[in-house]
């Protein structure tokens, strides 16, 4: 895909194609949702622009490892799309970004998926970094910001752990064997990380923590 | 913290990060009593997820095809129907009336969902008065019902009497000329009324006559119709003769013959070549391939992909084909299940039997686009 072409699109406007160095994020209002709720068909387009990758990034990661994968990561990606389209009336600004709106609904229902399998399928560990063209840089939300600052102290063994942990969904015991830790500090570290990271997020919030 | 707090939060952690087993579902929906989880620790998982993401540089762009998926389900989710521009819904005044320039809002959940159902008005009956409502008829386009807006009695104009400067010569509308009048003489005179015409029934007798003519004639056109739908039917899959194709492309103006770049793939044997002639007028195409592993059809197949540069959405499904053992060149002929606009690449991928409905291009074996310009 060329980088930068314009291409036209389904609702008959014309959208320049980010290239890699793009945010996948920028530009995007934070009232899309709003708009998305009450049907704009501009923002239902710029919506399925913005979130789309981080969307699909999130459903590649949970699929499973098999050929289906692919398939199974397109038809998720469907659904959570479903799903923001029914519940963007939900989204209140004063709870959060829409980036982490999105991305809560995403891991819900690609958890949602995982739980329905009658064996949790294989998941094969993403590289600790991916090179190429069809990437994107992602503007950081305020959560992301806020957990980024609690992450900064760990290091790229424990950062490790909690990308598979939270970006993939592995078990504590997968994890423990992928990343040579041993079981308990693996389940320690990560409960812990996410409980900082919530207190943060709260604190923020203006929320009582319980 | 006591015990079963304790135990719902560590439930609830678990649960953001990777998702429960069964049984500890059960045992956190006990917990909670009926309460709804706390967002927030999935918000806490958001978080990290999108803090490791943007760190790592690991957001992937979303595949064309599967973006062009939800973009057609989003459309039909809304009801968008056609491609229109965003533009002021309701109550714009500079909106033209019936105009397919108007961006289509939902058919229906935009004004379920939205609070203001009538365009800013509180009923129905404001919005018919203000004279714009938006109709389903018209797929959420700005309908101005001028027809039902009341009518304002209209006032007996009284205009001062103007006596005429020039009396005005007023013939009747109707009034033969002299030649009019002539011919309708002729008329009269050399045809005369047959009064066999007359009798009631001669006339219902031929009158049927040509019903009758007419009903056979129809009743044979739709024999012959179906006859050839049914032919049409029956043929629908056999693929056409390679040679006829070849020649028919040779002779078609828009010619065009690109050579196929192999990709690195189990299915692609050494020195793996091959060509796709192709008419863009006569919406036929050929494949020349070598090279190309032998599969087994109930394993996996090839599919052919047609990159229309006309047409949004996924490629073109240009058919699925084997290639089968002992032959050294196979030849397909291209079986494009939609009208290609002008071609920008023929992309050969493997897929599972009966081939895919959107590829997800997991396995491209081949690829042809237009040979590079040359270099001045």
């Amino acid at each position: 895909m060329v980088a930068g072409r314009v291409n036209r699109t389904m609702f008959g406007l014309r959208a320049r194609r980010k290239n890699a160095t793009t945010s996948a994020l920028a530009g995007s209002p934070q009232a899309l949702l709003g708009l998305v709720a009450a049907g704009d068909a501009a923002a239902v387009r710029q919506c399925i622009a913005s979130y789309g990758p981080v969307v699909w990034t999130i459903a590649r990661r949970f699929a499973p490892a098999s050929e289906s994968g692919l398939g199974e990561a397109s038809e998720a990606v469907q659904e959570i799309f479903v799903d923001l389209w029914k519940h963007a009336g939900r989204y209140d600004p004063k709870l959060g970004s829409e980036q982490a709106f999105v991305v809560v609904l995403a891991r819900r229902r690609m958890l949602d998926r995982l739980q329905r399998a009658e064996q949790r399928p294989a998941i094969v560990p993403v590289p600790e970094t991916l090179a190429g063209d069809d990437l994107v840089v992602v503007e950081r939300c305020v959560e992301a910001e806020i957990a980024a600052g609690v992450l900064a102290p760990l290091d790229p063994h424990q950062r490790r752990a909690l990308s598979l942990a939270i970006g993939q969904a592995m078990t504590h015991a997968q994890i423990a064997e992928l990343t040579g830790m041993p079981l308990a500090p693996v389940k320690s570290l990560i409960r812990r990380a996410l409980v900082a990271v919530r207190k943060r997020v709260l604190a923020q919030q203006g929320a009582p923590i319980q | 913290m006591s015990d079963p707090r304790k135990r719902a939060h560590t439930l609830l952690t678990d649960a953001a990060v990777a998702g429960l087993p069964a049984h500890e579902r059960e045992e956190l929906e006990q917990l909670l009593d009926g309460a709804p989880a706390d967002p927030s620790y999935e918000q806490a998982a958001a978080a990290i997820a999108l803090s490791l993401m943007s760190e790592l540089d690991q957001v992937e762009r979303m595949p064309v095809a599967v973006e062009a998926s939800i973009l057609d389900q989003a459309s039909r989710y809304w009801g968008f129907t056609e491609a229109r521009p965003r533009e002021p819904t309701l109550g714009a005044g500079d909106l033209l009336i019936g105009s397919d320039e108007h961006e289509a809002a939902p058919r229906r959940r935009h004004w379920e969902r939205s609070s203001d159902r009538f365009g800013g008005f509180d009923s129905i009956d404001d919005a018919l008065e203000a004279g714009v409502l938006e109709s389903s008829l018209t797929q959420g386009r700005i309908d101005r019902l001028d027809v039902l807006k009341p009518v304002k009695p209209v006032e007996p104009v009284v205009e001062p009497v103007v006596e005429p400067v020039v009396e005005p010569v007023v013939e009747p509308a109707d009034a033969p000329s002299e030649e009019d009048l002539e011919e309708t003489v002729i008329t009269q005179t050399d045809d005369p009324i047959d009064d066999r015409q007359l009798e009631p029934r001669r006339d219902s007798w031929a009158s049927r006559r040509i019903l009758d003519w007419a009903t056979y004639t129809s009743a044979i056109a739709a024999l012959l119709f179906l006859a050839v739908a049914l032919w049409l039917f029956a043929h629908r899959d056999t693929p056409p003769d390679p040679t006829v194709t070849r020649v028919s492309i040779e002779g078609a103006r828009d010619k065009l013959e690109w050579s196929f770049r192999a990709k690195s793939d189990a299915f692609v044997g050494d020195g793996a070549e091959g060509s796709v002639l192709w008419s863009t007028e006569l919406q036929r195409g050929l494949l020349s391939l070598r090279g190309l592993a032998v599969n087994d059809p109930a394993t996996a197949q090839y599919q052919l992909w047609i990159v229309d540069l006309e047409r949004e959405g996924p490629r073109v499904d240009g058919g699925v084909f084997n290639v089968p053992a002992d032959e050294d060149e196979v030849v397909i002929p291209i079986d494009a299940k939609l009208l290609v606009g002008e071609p920008g690449a023929f992309v050969i991928t493997v897929e599972r039997p009966g081939g895919v409905v959107v590829s997800g291009e997991q396995r491209v074996v081949m690829v042809a686009a237009p040979p590079a310009p040359p270099v001045p």
